[in-house]
């Protein structure tokens, strides 16, 4: 299977890495947790909007990463809007590397599971499949997937955590989840 | 070209109080900082865009850190950086602001490792004093340096601090809330805290939190004396004949712009002041800078404790501090070196919080039912303790700063490359430490216990890469601060600790800047400048 990345993708990917590992290791109130990918690229942005295949497929895994149970998940809380703005947006730069991920997951689920895209496998299915992306596991030439389930992970709880205005959170339905009362000065108040 | 009396390059906890203890004599001061300059109106309560995008760290494809860890591969990465704007990494601390006890500065002697300093606690003593009166620190008491009354009265605790110093009494331990750079009270023209939550890792709103811009960066103001200018970044400092003569930096639109004064003093925190020395070609002629980097060595872990337990009462939710430290075991009974356990409420921040329970193991974290069953557990059926633990880092040539000879910034200069690693017998000290805290805990009725992670590596806190000795020979600063090899050039953030302490140093930033700054002054009035 190949599939195309340019350094500069990758690049987006290392600084997203470099977040989650600083992430899952920052003590609990001592510091700063590090920052993901941010800012605009130098140059001339891409064209607007994630492609509609891979949201499609992007929002599956989400859903698999917080699944809907007795409480919300990633669907609920409507993760992937909050995705879609961030890859339009502060996140612009990751967004080759997560279309290209989508495609990866697709094509590696046809190849698996009869020719049925991500989006169409049942709960265990797309489960086996993420495990295999977690670990790297997918027979796939130089594409870092283990960073890129690790980009989905943090955005997927991003999404269902963030304040609402970031376009996830939907109607507070991750806060209310975890019963976290809605903090005071949301936005920029100037 | 600006001609002045000094440069601070920048504006955080080293650098603030220099400048201040320079404007407050009179000095003209310039203040660069790389960063942005905030104002209380900045520091809003949303996780994603103050700790989790680049809103106090650059981005590290802009301006990274090449990391490498353990003699691994070279990893782009925010990690090391400390927050960029004015007030720097004091804007969104914690701040625990213990001092370091007198054994801190004779480690050599009284251990065998690491470096004496040249100066002992008794030449920051009145410093101490000083810092501690001026920003406004609350606290109790501690037990060593014994001290009875601070500046502030502690801040209110949660109830279920009493739950970790009942269980200190029953072991034996001394248990005492942590001293804090926040103001209890109105103070000094800011008003007291308001116990919102949103502290360590944010901006304080009304300036409650006693960082260098609420304080040194807004004294130094009013004295009239300071220029500050943000989003400048130091490229280089420049010397004459043995003498440091100015700065050049890169505007907010990257166009190079160069002062001179008579005095350079470097604060960019510990890799970024080695970056910008080794890329000036100044203050190595002992081969020493870079070298020798710390940072504080770190376990942490939590308690869970029955959702029914009456030390969690509704009503105390308010109350986000816990706040308890014990420093019984800064000696440890193998007679090496130990630290400092602090005891804590969990930070409030969501995402950090489900994303640290995501991350449990050395594995890929967890996802789907196998990361919703924690998350009920952590949010909704339990109440937890945290604890983390800080100890001497030991300095040692697997943990250093050079240039990267491949990776620069967006503005093409060379990034720093940081060798961390963490010496064997830190982290057996850092173990014993995480075995006292367990301890602890057990005996406060805990029902289940864990690592928070596998980190041992606090890398906010940072100290070390330009050395103060008095051998020209193995160190980079004289005992004053002041290179040995360039005269009038400083370095007044931790860069010149020779050890990092078992605790927090960030109070000991400040103190030391002040003495330095007062030396510069000291010979500024003897006209030796």
């Amino acid at each position: 299977m190949k599939l195309s990345l340019s350094r500069r993708d990758l690049l987006a990917f290392a600084a997203l890495t470099a977040a989650s590992r600083a992430l899952g290791a920052a003590p609990a109130a001592g510091a700063a947790e590090a920052s993901l990918a941010g800012g605009a690229p130098p140059g001339a942005p891409p064209p607007r909007g994630v492609a509609p295949g891979a949201m499609r497929t992007l929002e599956a895994a989400c859903a698999r990463i917080l699944p809907s149970d007795d409480g919300p998940g990633a669907r609920e809380a409507n993760v992937i809007r909050f995705i879609e703005r961030q890859l339009d947006g502060p996140l612009r730069r990751l967004r080759p590397a997560m279309e290209q991920g989508a495609l990866l997951l697709d094509r590696w689920s046809r190849k698996r599971f009869g020719d049925r895209p991500f989006a169409q496998l049942d709960a265990a299915q797309q489960d086996d499949v993420l495990g295999q992306l977690s670990r790297a596991e997918i027979p796939v030439k130089s594409f870092p997937q283990a960073e890129l389930f690790r980009a989905l992970h943090a955005l997927t709880l991003e999404g269902f955590l963030s304040d609402p205005a970031h376009g996830g959170n939907d109607r507070e339905a991750g806060w209310r989840a975890i019963g976290f009362a809605a903090p005071g000065l949301r936005h920029a108040h100037h | 070209m600006l001609t002045t009396d000094a440069i601070v390059i920048g504006s955080g906890a080293g650098g603030g109080a220099a400048a201040w203890a320079l404007t407050r004599a009179g000095m003209r001061v310039l203040l660069l900082e790389k960063g942005p300059h905030y104002t209380e109106r900045d520091f809003i309560h949303d996780e994603l865009t103050v700790c989790r995008r680049s809103f106090f760290v650059p981005d590290p494809v802009d301006d990274p850190h090449v990391i490498v860890r353990d003699g691994g591969a070279p990893e782009r990465s925010a990690e090391g950086q400390i927050a960029c704007c004015v007030g720097g990494g004091t804007v969104h601390m914690s701040g625990y602001f213990f001092r370091l006890r007198p054994e801190d500065f004779r480690a050599r002697t009284l251990f065998g490792i690491g470096a004496d300093w040249p100066i002992t606690y008794q030449d920051l003593e009145s410093h101490y004093d000083e810092v501690e009166r001026v920003i406004g620190v609350s606290g109790a008491w501690t037990p060593e340096p014994q001290r009875k009354a601070f500046p502030l009265a502690p801040l209110l605790a949660h109830p279920s601090a009493e739950l970790v110093e009942r269980a200190g009494r029953k072991l034996g331990f001394k248990v005492f809330p942590i001293p804090r750079a926040i103001v209890s009270a109105d103070y000094r023209g800011r008003q007291a805290c308001t116990y919102c939550g949103f502290c360590g890792s944010y901006g304080c709103e009304v300036s409650a939190k006693s960082s260098s811009l609420a304080t040194f960066v807004a004294l130094a103001q009013r004295t009239g004396k300071l220029s500050l200018r943000p989003r400048a970044q130091a490229v280089a400092v420049t010397a004459d004949g043995g003498k440091a003569s100015g700065v050049t930096w890169l505007d907010e639109k990257g166009r190079e712009q160069k002062a001179r004064a008579r005095v350079v003093v470097v604060a960019c925190a510990a890799i970024e002041s080695a970056r910008l020395l080794l890329a000036s070609g100044l203050a190595n002629a002992s081969g020493q800078l870079g070298r020798n980097l710390m940072f504080a060595t770190l376990a942490s872990g939590y308690a869970r404790f029955p959702r029914s337990s009456p030390a969690w009462p509704a009503w105390a939710e308010r109350l986000p501090f816990l706040d308890r430290a014990v420093q019984d075991r800064y000696l440890l009974p193998s007679g090496k070196k130990g630290g400092t356990i602090l005891f804590q409420r969990p930070h409030k921040n969501p995402i950090f919080q489900l994303e640290k329970l995501a991350w449990n193991g050395s594995g890929p974290p967890l996802f789907g039912a196998a990361l919703k069953q924690p998350m009920r557990e952590f949010f909704q059926e339990t109440h937890t303790i945290e604890w983390e633990s800080f100890s001497e880092f030991w300095p040692h040539d697997g943990c250093a700063v050079s240039l990267d000879p491949a990776i620069a910034d967006a503005r093409g200069k060379a990034a720093a490359r940081v060798r961390m690693q963490v010496h064997p017998e830190s982290l057996a000290a850092s173990d014993e430490l995480a075995a006292v805290a367990r301890k602890l805990l057990d005996a406060a009725g805990a029902v289940k216990q864990g690592a928070s992670s596998d980190e041992r590596t606090y890398s906010v806190l940072q100290a070390g890469t330009a050395r103060m000795g008095r051998d020209p020979k193995d160190s980079v600063l004289d005992a004053g601060g002041q290179a040995h090899d360039v005269r009038n050039l400083y370095v007044a953030d931790s860069s010149g600790f020779p050890s990092s302490g078992g605790a927090p140093f960030t109070l000991s930033i400040m103190a030391n800047a002040l003495r330095i700054g007062d030396g510069i002054v000291l010979r500024a009035k003897r006209r030796e400048l």
